[in-house]
């Protein structure tokens, strides 16, 4: 309140100024009027007395300034003066001003661009509905052990209905799951990511269309005709954007499809990082797939998201879920056994990766904008050495300190609006580069980020913070400096100063250890994970198409033999191959199978959920996947034969307890398990991401059972990139009946699954080389004053008889000195980050020497750079010429 | 006008809210009560009288709105709020104290 008080107060002032001057223009008036009525009345002509009056009174515009300052409530107008003169001292050091706007527009606008990033990924409340009291409903196992099972959190389309039906705390629930479908156009075949959503989705998630009416629940009740949902990019990629296509009816594998509706931009559901490109209510779904009206319950790919009733908590949902859980494991003890529904806010349900990244950029890049703050306090420092007499001579002549402190905070804040500004521009630029940085996965990725009000609240909240810490410190500096000492001299102020500026530099010097500290770290895992044994040969060209095939039984091994003979007499093509999945598929590690452990006995919640791969006998020779013991697959373990299997090291291992597994036996399956025996021993490699620590992984060949969505693998002699239309037409020329699903390069592949680590690696190496060169532009500062401080002493000293060097050697070992005490304090902190960002790490302990002394060594060798300039000045000093001086 | 003594720094605010206890005065008429009360003793330039009444407004001492002066004039009037009032009360008691003080080691110091 009192701070809306003060500002009517000078909003007052500002506009009523001219009232407030007549007013006391009349009154001074009326005294001289008075006297000279006085003056009239004891004889004097009244024009003589008028004069006598005004004399009498003395100096009327004087008075008149002075009593305007007395009667206070000056607040606004003095920010108003303070406002015109700090941009003429600003405008009187052209350099000095750019070079702070600069400095703070480098550290706001890496701020501005971090936030807007982590705020795009995490923070920014979802464009749906009240997205406040949504959550995410999981079905987390209970005692998870390895990747694939921690990842298996899905519910059935029946546990869905359970959840729906019986909990009470919930206003609504809704399901959703990513498919792809294939939708013709006059254009051809359209691929498009599709999200199958439960009916009640678009009323769930308050979607509002662009075009047309989004289908609800009770349009169900009545049988009618399959309708899909466009999101705005397709309809605009896929469409051209017209209007007409709603209501138009279209082919879909297994069916047909009228559209409804068009999303606007902004819809991703509960989606961060990906854009749907159609979605497909369930009952769509099940016209076109009649076989999945009842999957089993054990068939796991909805996600549920829920949203809790007023007044509900989640402390209230969490029993109702428990319940329901102890009664779904004793009805389907088969699917549920030994699972239980969790519930967490949909908004805290990111990633935790890209919770400790997002949280560790911000960090980094909030200790650059307080690096750019120290530099420009440092800055403005220097300059006011020359003012501190200016301070001294309006001090004594009676400007209060908290004058000049406000007039200090008026030119830091000049400062900060004009480095905000220019922050915001550059972090534009920056937000408009980041797609050409994404990786291409074969289809588009569509982070949404932006530069919104949040954003530019965050940046106003940094920029103010910012003026603050560097115009209060330098405020009190600069008012504290004794009055009449300073006016005296010129010389004593500067000991005042000296400790700040070193403080400064030794917290800065401190920081870009941290700094240099986190990007080392993540650069080496970067190496690491670049070099890391995946378990194939990573650095051959290949072409990885994933299709869905529409042959049946036998017939299928045979086409998927005759399609891979027929890459491998494409020109270009040095081999072929065709498996279920290839690795680091956008889908993870994918589906699992349940291995029983040895004397494990079967039934429903027996054995352990393992990553599996259906692959032909080409798979482990075109991969490049060594096996370490045994045979591949071949032609003779056909379905006459016994069932076979190949396992990795880790699976062997878990099951054996050795890699010598061949020639042993393994059961696969719950209830009614499939004996294999075991052929081959693959080497172990990584299946979901390159971090991952080694998981169990099971290969069962083509020949025995197959599949009818496979990834076809085609090796290149050279680029593999041109090989992709000639694969794609010669895929066409098979069957007009086989479906491309996406296509993609290996070497897109392996990007996308190093992209986290690369990414990460590359943000926080630009943030600490910005944390370097301002550490350097500080040092270099507080050297060049202290050489330009010290001209006179050194002057004297070589006139005695110093050697040159000497004056050289002070400079370069007072500079080290801070830079060193910066270097101990740095490494505490940046023992401390390492710790915090120990889960990004790859290949690389936190605590890693070989990196640490690295960046001491690194920091040492630019402080010294940084020095040299100011120290060769020190050298170069003429004693003639600085005693002739002054 | 040799025979008028220069008003000591910080008097000035003291004379007026003493002048302005008497009843409300414009700026002129506090002039010429502390003129009256003061024996013609003291002097004090004109206009310098006015930064010292926003002053005392601005603190809270005097409180001011226009009238009409005894020969028509449109002027601003001051008078006392309870604070000057207060102020007055403790000022002058002080001011006696030190100018008892003062008066008496000046005694003692022309005596010996």
């Amino acid at each position: 309140m009192r701070l809306l008080a003060s500002m009517r107060n000078v909003l007052w002032t500002l506009t009523h100024r001219s009232r407030v001057n007549d007013e006391l223009d009349e009154e001074l008036r009326a005294h001289i009027a008075l006297r000279a009525d006085d003056l009239v009345r004891s004889g004097i002509p009244r024009p003589e007395a008028e004069r006598q009056a005004r004399v009498e009174f003395g100096g009327f515009d004087r008075y008149m300034e002075a009593s305007h300052e007395a009667a206070g409530s000056l607040w606004g107008e003095s920010i108003l003066h303070d406002l015109r003169f700090g941009l003429r001292m600003l405008w009187k050091s052209p350099v000095l001003t750019a070079a702070a706007i600069a400095t703070l527009a480098i550290g706001i606008g890496a701020n501005t661009a971090m936030f807007s990033l982590v705020d795009g990924l995490w923070l920014r409340p979802l464009a749906i509905a009240d997205p406040a009291h949504v959550v995410a409903i999981s079905s987390v196992k209970n005692h998870a052990a390895s990747d694939s099972e921690e990842g298996d959190i899905d519910s059935s389309y029946a546990e869905y209905r359970d959840v729906r039906e019986r909990t009470s705390a919930f206003a609504d629930v809704a399901a959703s799951s990513k498919r792809g479908i294939a939708l013709e156009t006059s254009e051809g075949l359209q691929m498009l990511l599709a999200t199958v959503v439960s009916d009640n989705y678009f009323t769930f998630m308050g979607a509002r269309p662009e075009v047309g009416r989004v289908p609800i629940e009770s349009d169900w009740h009545d049988p009618q005709a399959p309708v899909i949902v466009l999101s705005h990019s397709t309809w605009m990629r896929v469409f051209a954007g017209d209007a007409r296509v709603v209501g138009q009816t279209f082919n879909v594998k297994g069916g047909r499809a009228t559209i409804a509706a068009v999303l606007p931009p902004q819809f991703r559901g509960t989606e961060r990082l990906i854009e749907s490109g159609v979605y497909v209510p369930q009952s769509t779904w099940v016209a076109w797939h009649p076989d999945e009206r009842n999957l089993p319950r054990t068939d796991r790919e909805y996600e549920l998201y829920a949203r809790l009733k007023p007044g509900a908590t989640l402390d209230q949902a969490r029993p109702q879920l428990e319940r329901l859980s102890r009664d779904l494991s004793t009805d389907y003890p088969q699917a549920n056994q030994d699972r239980t529904l969790s519930v967490a806010w949909q908004s805290r349900s990111s990633s935790s990766q890209l919770k400790v990244v997002g949280t560790l950029l911000l960090v980094l890049a909030g200790a650059v904008l307080m690096m750019a703050c120290a530099n420009i306090a440092s800055l403005l420092l220097a300059r006011n050495d020359s003012r501190t007499r200016e301070m001294a001579i309006r001090y004594s002549l009676g400007a209060t300190r908290r004058r000049l402190f406000q007039q200090m905070l008026t030119e830091c804040a000049i400062l900060g609006a004009a480095g905000i500004a220019v922050a915001v521009l550059l972090a534009s630029w920056l937000i408009a580069s980041v797609p050409a940085l994404l990786p291409n996965i074969g289809f588009p990725l569509s982070f949404d980020f932006r530069i919104d009000h949040r954003v530019l609240l965050f940046t106003m909240i940094a920029g103010v913070l910012s003026v603050l810490i560097c115009g209060v410190p330098l405020g009190i500096i600069i008012t504290r400096t004794a009055p009449l000492e300073a006016a005296r001299t010129h010389a004593s102020p500067a000991r005042l100063k000296m400790p700040a500026r070193k403080i400064f530099v030794v917290l800065q010097a401190a920081a870009t250890i941290a700094l240099l500290m986190a990007t080392g770290l993540l650069l080496r895992t970067l190496i690491a994970v670049q070099k890391a044994d995946i378990g194939f040969n990573r650095s051959q060209n290949a072409v990885l198409m994933q299709i869905n095939v529409d042959w049946e039984g036998p017939r299928r091994i045979a086409e998927f033999d005759a399609l891979a003979a027929r890459m491998r007499a494409l020109p270009g093509v040095k081999d072929a191959c065709v498996a279920r999945v290839a690795p680091f598929a956008l889908s993870g590690g994918g589906a699992t199978r349940f291995v029983l452990a040895p004397g494990e006995q079967p039934g429903p919640a027996a054995g352990t959920p393992v990553w599996f791969n259906w692959v032909d006998d080409a798979y482990f020779h075109v991969l490049g996947v060594p096996l370490v013991r045994g045979r591949a697959f071949e032609h003779r373990d056909s379905t006459a034969a016994a069932p076979v299997a190949i396992v990795n090291q880790a699976l062997a291992r878990r099951l054996f307890a050795t890699d010598d597994a061949v020639g042993k036996h393994l059961r696969v399956g719950r209830d009614q398990p499939q004996e294999f025996e075991i052929i081959g021993v693959a080497q172990d490699g990584k299946y979901a991401g390159i971090t991952e620590a080694p998981q169990p992984y099971l290969y069962l060949p083509f020949t025995q059972d197959s599949w009818a969505e496979v990834t076809l693998i085609v090796t290149a002699t050279k680029d593999a990139r041109p090989l992709l239309p000639a694969v794609r037409k010669a895929v066409r020329d098979v069957s007009p009946n086989i479906m491309i699903l996406y296509a993609q390069t290996m070497t897109d592949r392996i990007g996308f699954a190093t992209y986290p680590s690369r990414m990460a690696a590359w943000l926080t190496a630009v943030l600490a080389l910005l944390a370097l060169l301002l550490a350097m532009i500080g040092l270099y500062g507080v050297g060049s004053y202290s050489v330009s401080r010290r001209v006179r002493e050194i002057g004297i000293r070589m006139a005695l008889g110093a050697p040159r060097n000497a004056a050289f050697k002070t400079v370069l070992n007072d500079g080290l000195k801070l830079t060193l005490s910066g270097i101990l304090l740095g490494t505490g902190l940046a023992l401390l980050l390492g710790r915090g960002m120990s889960s990004l790490l790859y290949g690389v302990t936190p605590f890693d020497p070989i990196t640490l002394s690295g960046v001491v060594f690194l920091v040492l060798a630019t402080s010294t750079a940084a020095l040299l300039g100011p120290a060769r000045r020190a050298l170069r000093i003429d004693p003639a010429n600085t005693l002739r001086e002054d | 006008m040799t025979d008028q003594a220069q008003i000591l720094p910080g008097t000035l605010d003291l004379l007026i809210l003493r002048a302005v206890s008497l009843g409300p005065l414009h700026g002129y008429g506090v002039l010429l009560r502390i003129a009256q009360i003061s024996g013609n003793a003291l002097l004090i330039e004109q206009g310098a009288l006015y930064p010292a009444l926003f002053r005392l407004v601005r603190q809270g001492l005097l409180k001011a709105s226009w009238g009409t002066s005894e020969n028509n004039r449109r002027a601003k009037f001051y008078e006392l709020t309870a604070a000057g009032r207060k102020r007055l009360r403790e000022e002058t008691d002080g001011w006696k104290r030190l100018a008892a003080a003062m008066a008496s080691a000046l005694a003692l110091q022309s005596e010996e």
